[in-house]
């Protein structure tokens, strides 16, 4: 994955209910400080900030990769 | 800012007949014996027989807490106890500093109470994991495979180890579907010595996890009075360890913020802080970060981590007491209509904007009716760790 629309795409795939769907992405925002509801444009393609949200997805057992 | 609830539950089953209802008190005694002997007068009182399966403590670190919660297992021997020493206590009809204040929940509100201590002495993460596999194991599954409509979490930290982010991590990877909510210990404003406290066990470097089982349905309350200004900023450089700000937008950190607040970075202090602190916006929900003082080397240290590549918002106050007003309103409707008691964390921050406005009756109005107990935090736990706002566990 390469973008953070994909990452989103991909989890929203996985996580069912919109509850799950909300406390996972604001764990990912307190932890990286990505808004995966609201991709901020220069962040959408950047490699290292797309690896960091992977990363604390996974950890949180949503291993997307 | 209010913040609507959050991942409102709904009950399983209805409270057993004759389980009880939870019982508050607040004792403003100094010597320890005698305010464990109120505490357990007033608990006793509203419990009407019912067998408590957890007290809930916060006291000044005047008191002896080991001694009082010796006393609090004594009357109850089947429940978990725990707490921690505080910045100020309060429950519904009272307010302290020096003082205890105790919830009770008996089986109708929780039908079963599991805890562990989480010592950080070999690692803030290791300690959460151990802590959550000893809390799987009472429960017979592991944290991650619970279900989040019936389990809630209650975490309180030693508040000045600044592990906060770390252990709300460890606590996301350990049990990603639950919600803990929580605060740091405090010490009267010494910032010498916080302490917590599980059962005869306590630990300056730490943090307790309580994990309920819960007969009725339950929400969290998050309110901050602060909204967001025009002035926006992405931190570009930062010591996220020692929640330093050196960049925002690629300039020096202290001369931004102070520009924005009206100001010079020489006459940045304790009141400009205050009352603009910076806040990180998920979908119009503030999640605050309060500046805690002007570094020598040019930073700004907060009192949260401040992650490289967020956008934070300078923010402005708007209303305290009816703001937590408002947010215990949302609370209630989320579990239902009425709620029938919450466990609160209020920030140290708050209680010094409330000492200086005489607020304090107003913001216990807000629990008005509601058995309650809460304390002034050195920082509060929702999902992660936040400032200058009050988390509360609201349950029917």
């Amino acid at each position: 994955m390469r973008t953070l629309d994909e990452v989103q795409r991909a989890l929203r795939a996985r996580v069912g209910s919109d509850d799950a769907m909300k406390l996972v992405t604001t764990r990912v925002f307190l932890r990286t400080g990505v808004n995966l509801k609201q991709v901020r444009p220069e962040q959408n393609a950047n490699a290292a900030v797309v690896t960091k949200v992977i990363g604390a997805l996974a950890a949180v057992g949503h291993s997307l990769t | 800012m209010p913040t609507k609830p959050s991942h409102p539950h709904a009950s399983l089953r209805p409270p057993a007949s004759g389980a009880g209802r939870p019982g508050s008190a607040l004792s403003r005694k100094t010597d320890t014996r005698a305010a464990a002997a109120d505490l357990i007068e007033q608990l006793d009182a509203q419990l009407q027989g019912a067998t408590a399966t957890a007290i809930i403590a916060f006291w000044s670190p005047a008191h002896d807490g080991t001694r009082l919660l010796a006393t609090l297992r004594e009357r109850h021997p089947s429940a978990q106890v725990l707490g921690c020493t505080t910045a100020g206590e309060f429950n519904e009809r009272d307010g302290s500093i020096g003082g205890v204040s105790a919830i009770a929940l008996p089986s109708g509100t929780a039908r079963a109470a599991f805890a562990a201590m989480a010592p950080f002495d070999r690692g803030v993460e290791s300690g959460i994991r151990i802590a959550a596999e000893k809390i799987g194991v009472m429960v017979g599954a592991e944290l991650r495979t619970l279900d989040p409509k019936r389990y809630v979490g209650v975490v309180l930290f030693d508040g000045l180890g600044m592990s906060e982010e770390k252990a709300n991590e460890a606590l996301g990877d350990a049990a990603p579907q639950l919600v803990f909510v929580g605060g740091s210990a405090g010490d009267d404003l010494a910032f010498k010595e916080t302490r917590v406290f599980l059962n005869d066990k306590s630990t300056t470097n730490g943090a307790v996890l309580l994990l309920l089982d819960m007969a009725v349905p339950f929400t969290i309350a998050k309110t901050c009075s602060f909204v967001p200004t025009a002035h926006k900023f992405t931190i570009t450089r930062a010591d996220e360890k020692k929640r330093v700000v050196y960049e925002l937008d690629g300039k020096p950190a202290l001369e931004v913020y102070a520009k924005a607040t009206g100001t010079t970075p020489e006459k940045l202090d304790g009141a400009v802080f205050m009352s603009h602190p910076m806040g990180m916006m998920l979908d119009g929900d503030a999640w605050i970060r309060s500046p805690q003082m002007a570094m020598p080397d040019g930073g700004l240290r907060f009192y949260c981590a401040m992650t490289e590549g967020a956008e934070v918002h300078l923010m402005r106050g708007t209303d305290l007491v009816g703001e937590t007003k408002q947010a215990m309103v949302q609370a209630a409707t989320a579990v239902g209509g009425k709620a029938g008691g919450a466990i609160a964390f209020n920030c140290i921050l708050r209680r010094l904007e409330m000492d200086a406005t005489k607020a304090h009756e107003g913001f216990r109005a807000a629990f008005a009716g509601l058995p309650t107990a809460g304390f002034h935090t050195y920082g509060e736990t929702y999902i992660g760790h936040v400032n200058q706002t009050c988390t509360a566990l609201v349950f029917a």
